[in-house]
């Protein structure tokens, strides 16, 4: 129950997945649609990120990799917003678990933006068939996040132009 | 099956409304954003008999459909006389309602639903309803949730 931003914020995760990608892209359009603070939030997942389960605490989580987890968290943000370039933009990097990194910020955001991965032919799926379940991350803030929650697909590979992968 | 939000013909933001307080949220929020981006509002009702199990169905003379355009009107009735009139056409689909919002969805700017319907348990994580269109609908998904009421984007009047 902090102080409220007037202007509102829309919240979204990114991890770098071309699906994060298109999620910034739509929540860039949709925080200058309603004239809002876009906060971008990329969690630093140590045990993600983490060469191995076997390897000490900490590897490959030095200042170094944090810097460079900014500047091309930036560089995806740029190319997200750039256009006409809303200025209204908070990149943030912060360690930890994603869901308690984003659940975290959601309180107070007009929406949490995030994106989902599909495989291939996915929505060519019958009805009720069961499918590969949400990623956790997804899921969690589904079920927990107090605010709206957006789920932007991956962009689909131009099924027109690129018929089929195999052969 | 690969519809993506085209732009060039009319957008639309589709809605699936079944009566249930996440659902008017769904319905508002999707007015609101319509308004925001000049989309039409496609409210969508879905219905099915309920499955008996090869008992004799016990309420048969139900009008089930003229049931489920009376509680699409209602909740329609609900979120217009709160809001500007926006553009909401509605429809009342037969069927599977997750099936029926992912195929009324395809090409459409974004889809919207409340975070669990009638049906489910309430602790339920999402509604299964939900869960199928974030899983397979082609356009962005809104997932809105009822409770602390009034938890509105805040600043949404600026």
């Amino acid at each position: 129950m902090g102080p409220q931003v007037s202007a509102g914020r829309i919240l979204v995760g990114v991890d770098g997945s071309r699906a994060s990608a298109a999620a910034l892209r739509w929540a860039a359009a949709e925080a200058q649609i309603r004239g809002m603070r876009l906060h971008v939030v990329h969690a630093l997942d140590q045990h993600a990120a983490a060469p191995a389960h076997y390897a000490p605490p900490g590897a490959g989580q030095d200042a170094a990799g944090h810097a460079m987890e900014v500047s091309a968290l930036k560089a995806l943000v740029r190319e997200a917003v750039s256009p006409d370039g809303w200025p209204a933009v908070q990149v943030e990097v912060d360690a930890g678990l994603p869901v308690r990194v984003l659940l975290a910020r959601a309180p107070g955001a007009a929406m949490l933006v995030l994106g989902s991965t599909r495989s291939v032919g996915f929505a060519d799926a019958p009805a009720g068939k069961p499918r590969a379940p949400l990623g956790p991350v997804a899921r969690d803030c589904l079920r927990a996040a107090p605010c709206p929650v957006v789920i932007v697909a991956e962009p689909s590979v131009q099924p027109e132009a690129e018929p089929a992968r195999v052969g | 099956m690969t519809a993506r939000a085209q732009n060039g013909s009319e957008r639309r933001i589709v809605v699936g409304v079944d009566g249930s307080e996440p659902s008017k949220a769904a319905l508002s929020w999707a007015v609101a954003q319509a308004r925001l981006t000049g989309a039409v509002v496609e409210a969508v009702i879905a219905w099915e008999v309920p499955a008996t199990y090869g008992y004799p169905v016990p309420v048969s003379g139900v009008d089930w459909g003229d049931l489920a355009q009376q509680v699409l009107s209602e909740a329609i009735a609900d979120v217009a006389d709160a809001a500007a009139p926006a553009k909401i056409s509605y429809k009342v689909v037969e069927g599977n309602p997750a099936q029926a919002l992912v195929e009324e969805s395809a090409g459409a700017d974004l889809l919207v639903v409340g975070n669990r319907g009638h049906g489910g348990f309430v602790e339920a994580l999402l509604g299964s309803t939900g869960q199928h269109c974030v899983h397979h609908a082609t356009c962005p998904v809104v997932v809105i949730r009822d409770s602390g009421a009034g938890h509105r984007a805040e600043g949404g009047s600026r």
